[in-house]
């Protein structure tokens, strides 16, 4: 279903110059977890066309290093966020109490969100009887309240939402506070497929999450560096078909043209090599990034 | 180390169940008044009071263009926005700036879940499958009401929702703080829009922290929180030269997490320590300058015990301190919101707000000058307090301009 809410066009004129103090930041580290995409090495190779893409689906794996009580109690999508944040923070050999965290997610858990309006949906008060447990999993930030339990990390964390644009909000947000902090930050990004009948409403087509370490200063091993400015253009789409449906289907994925900028400035070994890609964002605006 | 980190609160709303607007809330806070009621909200059968607003149940009330938003929490959101000349304040803030840097940050804990609780009530007995009705994207969405509030006040500039639970509302004002002053915009709406529904309701009713009575904050009988329901909006520009003397200003925020426990905050309040201190020093203030603690004060037994050994530590002389959710109830991703917007009040009034529902103090707590009636007294400086599930804490700092 769409809005109605008019046809209001952005007049390029208008607002060519709406971004002048442009975020910069420096990607240190990347993380990720999606179909035929196990991890930043695999995907590098395939998204800079070194080696083709192949679909293949996951088990989203345990989380050996969470204390035993938080163990039993999460879901896949805790399980996915805070695999996709460890695999990040490894790769770039920082502690993980040491960085301050921004968790973005349009989804949220929803296997634990139908459990609960299943339980709500009883008409006897002592059946809507909702565990404690099911219902503080049920808040948006559960992945970073048991990240910062896991990690002993006290720091300020954030957890977003803007739909389909939740992981270029994300980055917004994280880029402004490591500028901000002047320290490193972790990004993780996740979006996990919605149990039936919330599939219906709400279709993801696959699981998918990423992670990345970013920081304002300047390094020799940062991966790449990172300029963003909100415009109106259209959206960079993956030439890969797959892996476009990949981007489509589930929000975090959305990061893809991104991560391929990334990949081939990486792999070719190139510095002079710069990208620009357009990420979803909040309409009528687009992300840019170009990448350096 | 940054420069100063001042933001102008240019304009500011908030309806709740003291009434729709800042009018009512000020004039039932002098007065001493609560909002709270007995629950008969929608086929709840639980036996607890709530903060309910007066959100019509008329077929249309939103704007035709607006109408797939149509859900409890965007109808809270649109009611708040009509108050308090906001409207016209965000009208003229499109006049002098780009309507594509201001920026849109709200925060909600529940956004427009109810209408899916409703559709899981109307299966389809055959599929299984949900009502037509039911809109993921423009209701049950966390990030719907930013997108919403965006598109009826008309701006085009970033967005997005912070769900942090009972810190959502306030943690957004660090976020506008941030790109602010990186440039990247020039004005902000920030608030929290959180309207009841029965996940909250029987949620809170399974961790046993609702109370069956109006909620008493530091009571020595405080048995759990009283739910409420609030729409707030605020709108941030850059303090400067044209910002007149005696305008409000946010001078600081401090934000923590407290690596503890999902539900339960820290055993010493660290966390909430840390998230005070933060905004003290990014207001470049001595914990001796703030006149008035506007607390979280949920009256759960462990969140006010825990809170006040937190303020204790910080604090050598205590200035007054108190909770006001004994009046709007515990609007959770809302709330850290309404705490500013109140302790906005405070300021303007120079008032020291009182604890509705408050009877018996608790001797047992570390010893804070918790206050339980209204008192006049200089105001300065306004520490308000949020702290939320998964251990996420964010304390303000509001101040007056030279």
């Amino acid at each position: 279903m769409q809005p109605r809410f008019g046809a209001e066009r952005l007049d390029m004129r208008e607002c060519a110059d709406f971004f002048e103090g442009a975020l910069q930041c420096h990607v240190l580290s990347i993380g990720l977890l999606g179909p035929g995409l196990p991890d930043w090495n695999v995907a590098q190779s395939v998204l800079s066309g070194k080696h083709s893409y192949q679909r293949a689906d996951f088990e989203i794996p345990v989380v050996t290093w969470l204390p035993p009580t938080e163990r039993r109690r999460v879901g896949k999508m805790v399980r996915l966020a805070l695999t996709v944040g460890n695999a990040a923070v490894q790769a770039a050999s920082i502690e993980a109490r040491q960085l301050a965290t921004v968790f973005t997610s349009s989804s949220g858990d929803g296997d634990n969100c139908d459990a609960i309006f299943t339980t709500l949906a009883h008409t006897e008060k002592s059946e809507r009887f909702i565990s404690p447990t099911r219902f503080h999993n049920s808040v948006h930030n559960a992945p970073a309240g048991y990240w910062s339990i896991a990690n002993q990390c006290m720091l300020p964390s954030t957890s977003l939402c803007a739909y389909d644009s939740s992981f270029a909000a994300g980055l917004v947000e994280a880029c402004s506070q490591a500028l901000w902090s002047d320290e490193p930050i972790l990004l993780i990004s996740s979006d996990v497929v919605y149990p039936y009948p919330l599939s219906d409403i709400r279709p993801i087509g696959c699981n998918f999450a990423v992670a990345m370490v970013l920081t304002a200063v300047a390094t020799d091993v940062a991966l790449a560096k990172l300029t963003l400015r909100y415009v109106a253009e259209s959206e960079t789409r993956m030439e890969n078909q797959e892996l476009d449906e990949v981007r489509r289907s589930n929000p975090s994925a959305r990061c893809l043209p991104l991560l391929q900028a990334i990949a081939r400035k990486v792999l070719h070994d190139d510095r002079a090599v710069s990208d620009t890609v357009h990420l979803e964002y909040v309409e009528p605006l687009t992300l840019e990034v170009a990448v350096d | 180390m940054r420069g100063r980190a001042f933001l102008s609160l240019s304009a500011f709303t908030a309806t709740s169940c003291l009434g729709n607007g800042v009018a009512p809330l000020r004039s039932r806070l002098l007065a001493q008044q609560g909002g709270l009621t007995s629950c008969q909200f929608e086929a709840v059968d639980l036996d607890t009071y709530v903060g309910i607003t007066n959100i019509t149940d008329d077929e249309v009330f939103l704007p035709a263009a607006l109408q797939d938003f149509d859900c409890r929490n965007n109808r809270l959101a649109y009611l708040g926005l009509q108050q308090d000349s906001f409207i016209d304040a965000v009208d003229k803030a499109k006049c002098q700036f780009d309507k594509h840097r201001i920026g849109v940050f709200l925060g909600t804990s529940t956004s427009g879940m109810l209408q899916t609780e409703k559709g899981y009530l109307e299966l389809d007995p055959q599929t299984g499958a949900l009502p037509s009705w039911v809109n993921y994207r423009y209701a049950q969405n966390t990030g719907s009401v930013a997108h919403f509030v965006r598109l009826a006040l008309g701006v085009a500039g970033p967005a997005a929702v912070v769900s942090t639970a009972c810190s959502s509302s306030a943690k957004v004002f660090a976020m506008a703080q941030r790109m602010l002053l990186l440039g990247a915009i020039d004005a902000a709406i920030v608030g929290g829009v959180d309207s009841l529904c029965l996940t909250t309701l029987y949620g809170f009713h399974s961790l046993q922290l609702l109370s069956q009575h109006p909620c008493k904050p530091y009571d020595a009988n405080r048995d759990g929180i009283s739910i409420g329901e609030a729409a707030v909006f605020a709108l941030l520009t850059h303090d400067d030269e044209h910002t007149p003397s005696g305008s409000l200003l946010i001078k600081g925020v401090g934000e923590s997490s407290d690596a503890y426990h999902m539900s339960s905050p820290h055993p010493q309040g660290l966390g909430a320590c840390q998230a005070m201190r933060s905004a003290l020093q990014q207001a470049r203030l001595a914990a001796s300058d703030i006149d008035y603690i506007h607390l979280h004060g949920t009256a759960t037994k462990n969140n006010d015990a825990i809170e006040s050994i937190a303020v204790s530590a910080v604090f050598d002389d205590m200035p007054p301190a108190s909770s006001t959710k004994g009046a709007t109830g515990h609007c959770l991703g809302a709330a850290g919101a309404l705490n500013v917007v109140i302790g906005a009040v405070a300021l303007q009034q120079q008032i020291a707000w009182g604890s509705i529902g408050t009877e018996e103090l608790d001797a047992a707590l570390p010893r804070i000058h918790y206050q339980v009636h209204n008192a006049a007294r200089p105001i300065r400086h306004v520490l308000s307090n949020s702290l939320g599930f998964g251990g996420s804490n964010c304390s303000l700092v509001l101040g007056l301009k030279d």
